[in-house]
C-alpha cells in the first residue's frame, strides 16, 4: 500500500508537470510566432473580357517592436495595360476621337463600345503602426502614399480601438484625410467644353487648354487637386465563443477635381439619336461635382461551426450624387485536414445611378453635369470566387484564387433616343482575377 | 414599423451581449484563429477592394484609410 500511493502521487506529479511543460511549449510557440515577423505577399493577375489587364504583386511586412506594438510596411505595384471605355455611345457610324495626348485620333466602328487604349503603372507604399495607449486602449496610425504617371496620392489616417466589457466589445473611432492630384495626359480640360478635333502637338495641346482653364479661374498648370476625408465610428462583439460580429459606420466627403479627365459624353441629334460630327461638338468633357459626401453601414458576422469558419457582410452605400448601393459577401472556409483547405465566396453587388449619368446629351440641352461613365450608371454585379489554402507548416500558407465578376445594367434603358434603341448602351463587364498568395511567420 | 422593431433588434442584439458570462481566456481559442479574424487574409483583402473601388461607385465602410488612385 505505500509502495503504491507513491506510485500514484508519482505519476500524478509526472502527468502534471507535463502537462505544464507541454502548456509552457504552447504558450512559448504562440509568443515566439507573435513577437517576430510575418510575411504576407500575393501577386495578382486581372484581366478584363476585351479591355484591360492589371498585374499586382503585393508584399506586407509585419515586426512586432514591443508589447502589442507593430509595425506593418506594405509595398504595391500594378502595371495595367490595355483599353477602357471613353465615355461615347455606340452608335450606327464609325466613330473617331482624338486621344487624350492630343497626338493620336483613333476610331471605333459602327455598334462598338468606343475604347481607349492605355498603359499605366503605379507604386504604392503605405505604413501602419499600431500602439497600445493604456489599459484596453489602442491607436493604429497609417500613412500611404501612391503615384501613377498622372495621378499622385497621399494619405494618412488614425483608429483607436477599445476594449472593454472583459474584452468581449471593442469600440472603433477613426478618420482619414487624404490629398490628390490629378495631372492628365495633355492637360486638364474644361468641363463640358467640345473634344478637340485638331490633332496638336502635346505641347501646344497643353498650353491651349492650360488657357482655357485660366479663363475659367481654376486652372494650375495641368493638375488638379481632390481632398477628403473620412470619419468611422463602430463596435465589435464576441456574442459567444464561436460568434463575432462588427458594425460600423462611416461618412466621408471629397472636395475638389472629382472629374475623369479622360472621359467624354456623346451629343446626340434629339429626333435621330444619332452622334453629332465630331467638329459640330459631336463629345463633350464630362464633369461632375466638386464635392461629394458619402455614408456607409458595414456590418460582418465571423461564425466558427464544429469545423468550418463563415464570414458574412453587408454595406448599405448612399452618397450626395444619387448613388445607393447594396453590398452582400459570403465566404464560406472549408476545413480539409490538418493542413488544406478551400475557400468558395460569392458577392452580390448592385448601385444606382448618379444623378448626373447620362449615356448621351441631347444637343441644346447641355446639364450642369454629365458623365457617361458606366461605373456610374445603375448596375448589379455577381461575384464567385474559390481559393485553395495549404499550410505548409504552423507557420507559413500558400494559396491559390479565382474571381470570376460578371456586372450588367440596363443596355436599352427608356430614355434611348431613335438610332441608340438598336445600341447596347450598357456592356457587360466580365472580369477574371487569380491571386496566388503566401503568408509566413518566422 | 416591420423595419423599425427589426431595427430595434440591433443595438438590443450587442446590449444583450454585455450580460454574457464574460468568456474565459480558455474559451478564446477558436476566436484567436486566423480565420475568425474580421481580415483574415489582408493582402487578399486588399487586392479584391481595390478591384471594387476601381470597378464601381460605392466604396468603404470596413474601415478608414488605405489610399487613393485614379481608377475611380
Amino acid at each position: 500500500m505505500q509502495l503504491t500511493a507513491p506510485r500514484r502521487l508519482r505519476d500524478s506529479l509526472t502527468v502534471a508537470t507535463c502537462s505544464l511543460l507541454s502548456l509552457d511549449a504552447a504558450h512559448a510557440d504562440f509568443f515566439d510566432a507573435k513577437s517576430l515577423r510575418n510575411v504576407d505577399s500575393a501577386v495578382l493577375v486581372y484581366t478584363e473580357q476585351d479591355r484591360v489587364t492589371v498585374i499586382e504583386p503585393v508584399v506586407q511586412f509585419k515586426k512586432e517592436l514591443g508589447d502589442g506594438e507593430f509595425l506593418t510596411v506594405k509595398f504595391v505595384y500594378d502595371a495595367m495595360s490595355g483599353a477602357t471605355p471613353n465615355g461615347a455611345t455606340p452608335t450606327n457610324t464609325v466613330q473617331t476621337f482624338s486621344g487624350p495626348s492630343g497626338q493620336n485620333s483613333y476610331t471605333t466602328a459602327a455598334h462598338k463600345l468606343p475604347l481607349v487604349s492605355f498603359e499605366d503603372t503605379r507604386v504604392a507604399v503605405s505604413l501602419d503602426w499600431e500602439l497600445p495607449m493604456s489599459r484596453g486602449l489602442r491607436g493604429q496610425y497609417n500613412v500611404n502614399f501612391s503615384r501613377e504617371t498622372d495621378y499622385t496620392s497621399l494619405g494618412a489616417s488614425a483608429s483607436f480601438l477599445w476594449d472593454v466589457n472583459n474584452e468581449l466589445t471593442t469600440l472603433t473611432a477613426g478618420i482619414a484625410a487624404n490629398l490628390d492630384q490629378v495631372s492628365p495626359t495633355g492637360g486638364v480640360p474644361v468641363g463640358l467644353s467640345a473634344l478637340s478635333t485638331t490633332v496638336a502637338p502635346e505641347n501646344d495641346r497643353r498650353v491651349e487648354r492650360e488657357e482655357a482653364e485660366g479663363s475659367e479661374g481654376g486652372g494650375d498648370g495641368g493638375s488638379k487637386t481632390k481632398t477628403g476625408y473620412d470619419l468611422l465610428v463602430g463596435v465589435t462583439q464576441v456574442l459567444t465563443r464561436r460568434t463575432l460580429m462588427q458594425l460600423n459606420y462611416s461618412y466621408g466627403k471629397s472636395s475638389g477635381y472629382l472629374t475623369d479627365p479622360y472621359k467624354i459624353v456623346s451629343v446626340i441629334n434629339g429626333t435621330t439619336g444619332e452622334t453629332l460630327p465630331v467638329n459640330s461638338g459631336g463629345y463633350l468633357h464630362e464633369k461632375r461635382p466638386d464635392t461629394r459626401t458619402r455614408n456607409a453601414l458595414y456590418w460582418k458576422t465571423v461564425y466558427h461551426l464544429p469545423e468550418d469558419v463563415v464570414h458574412v457582410s453587408y454595406r448599405y452605400y448612399w452618397d450626395n450624387w444619387g448613388i445607393q448601393s447594396n453590398t452582400v459577401d459570403l465566404t464560406y472556409r472549408l476545413q480539409l485536414g490538418a493542413h488544406d483547405s478551400l475557400e468558395p465566396h460569392y458577392r452580390y453587388y448592385t448601385q444606382t445611378a448618379a444623378d448626373f449619368f447620362t449615356n448621351s446629351i441631347v444637343d441644346g440641352n447641355t446639364p450642369n453635369y454629365a458623365s457617361a461613365d458606366l461605373r456610374l450608371a445603375a448596375l448589379h454585379s455577381n461575384t464567385v470566387g474559390l481559393r485553395y489554402a495549404h499550410a505548409l507548416d504552423s507557420s507559413s500558407e500558400l494559396g491559390l484564387g479565382v474571381d470570376y465578376m460578371h456586372q450588367t445594367g440596363d443596355a436599352h434603358p427608356a430614355s434611348a433616343i431613335g438610332v441608340q434603341k438598336n445600341e447596347a448602351l450598357f456592356t457587360d463587364l466580365k472580369t477574371m482575377s487569380v491571386t496566388a498568395d503566401f503568408s509566413m511567420k518566422f | 414599423m416591420k423595419a423599425l422593431r427589426l431595427l430595434a433588434l440591433v443595438p438590443a442584439f450587442f446590449l444583450g451581449a454585455c450580460a454574457l458570462e464574460p468568456l474565459q481566456p480558455w474559451d478564446r481559442d477558436l476566436l484567436a484563429q486566423d480565420q475568425m479574424q474580421l481580415v483574415p487574409h489582408p493582402v487578399n483583402e486588399y487586392i479584391s477592394e481595390h478591384i471594387y473601388f476601381s470597378k464601381e461607385a460605392a466604396s468603404g465602410g470596413a474601415g478608414v484609410g488605405g489610399g487613393g488612385c485614379g481608377c475611380n
